[in-house]
């Protein structure tokens, strides 16, 4: 009996060994397909009743839920021109945000953020509604909105409603977006990734 | 030289009767044959594992990394009980796809890759339909337990959900015994293998799959 309780443990333990041999879906990813693009969007607005917008000059660093910085870098630059021309591209006319813009958008360049960070927790404190001028104003978000969990570098971009800033008494947020995984701040790939945005984002035209 | 001759002829007649002796206690020794035609064995096989109804929604590809180890202990002519260990490993990666995201309103692009691992911890009856000794012997089996089941969803390369549980697991089987030996303790296993995996978790209700299996069994 002792020998069959013996081959039995042997049996299990070859087949525990033998399964530990599962193919890991992360090794068989190329870098393009780790990176993963969401978009969201407010349901009430109209996107065809904006003509104009603008993008921030310059990219807000957050890093664990706190903003430590403004940056600039030529990635950075790389998505602003590229965020630009394919909302040119989508029918909107860029001015600037002296020119009271329909629309502004801010990018966020999220990374180090701890596991259950929320991307949208106090927006407020690490990008002022006075950029837009629209001091004393909150950042809204519709109430479906999901959360991201950000457990890496990410970029996010974020598309407010300057235009009815005043009767809403607030910037709503009426589309964002956020690119995650390997390689999105190469320069090569950041057409590419902002390209995906607008692809599935169709309703987004003038 | 009389009591010579008695002494040989008495030796004779005990060796007479000792081998008469050992002639009729030879059936005494094949008593246990009869009783258990075959000793108990271990079966290891190799498996090929296809996914059909929850599990084909989730996963298409065939699965060739699967095993299975039985230990089985004959009980009669027919009957054998035992219990063993299964794996089936299935994995897909479907290409880059926009899919809804929570609520309509949201959309993500990504690679999603599906992974599931069965490891059915099984109670395994079998009946032998030819008597022992047969060429081949042909079997049906039933095996009941519990699945530790692992499903994990990727969205590139995050992590959509990672679910490890212990399911209920029920497999019928039919398959062909070919000893290889004259002692018929060492042989060839085949058949095919049906595998009801209950899930019911994320819309999913089963991860059925079904096998074909291929190994050796060895007696002990």
């Amino acid at each position: 009996m002792k020998t069959y309780f013996r081959l039995g443990l042997m049996t299990a333990g070859l087949l525990v060994v033998l399964g530990s041999c599962r193919k890991e879906p992360l090794n068989n990813l190329s870098t393009d397909d780790t990176r993963i693009y969401i978009t969201q969007f407010d349901s009430s607005a109209t996107f065809s009743s904006y003509s104009t917008f603008s993008v921030s000059d310059s990219v807000a660093v957050l890093q664990n839920g706190q903003r430590v910085g403004m940056e600039r870098t030529p990635a950075d630059s790389l998505f602003i021109q590229a965020f630009t021309a394919a909302m040119q591209k989508a029918g909107y006319t860029l001015v600037t945000k002296e020119q009271s813009p329909n629309l502004g958008i801010n990018l966020t360049h999220i990374y180090n953020a701890y596991v259950g960070v929320t991307y949208f927790s106090d927006y407020g404190n690490y990008w002022n509604p006075y950029y837009w001028g629209y001091y004393g104003y909150g950042y809204g978000f519709p109430y479906y909105y999901a959360a991201y969990q950000v457990t890496v570098e990410g970029m996010a971009f974020d598309m407010f409603d300057l235009k009815n800033a005043t009767a809403n008494k607030q910037l709503t947020d009426i589309w964002s977006a956020l690119i995650q995984g390997e390689g999105i701040f190469y320069t090569s790939n950041i057409p590419t990734e902002v390209g995906y945005l607008f692809s599935q984002s169709t309703y987004l035209k003038q | 030289m009389k009591r010579n001759i008695s002494i040989i002829a008495l030796l004779l007649l005990a060796s007479v009767s000792l081998k008469a002796q050992m002639t009729t206690y030879q059936p005494q020794q094949d008593l246990p044959y009869y009783s258990s035609p075959e000793p108990a064995y271990l079966d290891i096989r190799y498996s090929i594992g296809f996914p059909i109804d929850g599990l084909k929604q989730q996963i298409n590809n065939t699965s060739y990394n699967g095993w299975e180890g039985s230990l089985m202990f004959p009980i009669g002519r027919h009957f054998s009980l035992g219990f063993g260990i299964e794996y089936q490993d299935f994995y897909q990666k479907y290409p880059r796809g926009v899919y809804e995201y929570g609520n309509p309103q949201t959309s993500i692009s990504a690679v999603v890759s599906n992974s599931v691992q069965h490891i059915p911890i099984l109670i395994k009856s079998r009946y032998q339909f030819l008597k022992p000794g047969a060429a081949v012997e042909p079997y049906i089996g039933v095996g009941v337990g519990l699945n530790a089941v692992s499903y994990r969803q990727y969205l590139g390369e995050f992590t959509n959900f990672d679910d490890n549980s212990a399911k209920f697991a029920l497999n019928g089987e039919a398959g062909l015994k070919v000893p290889l030996t004259r002692n018929r303790k060492f042989g060839l296993d085949v058949g095919a293998e049906y595998n009801y995996m209950p899930y019911n978790q994320f819309g999913i209700n089963n991860l059925d799959f079904w096998a074909v299996k291929g190994g050796l069994f060895i007696g002990l």
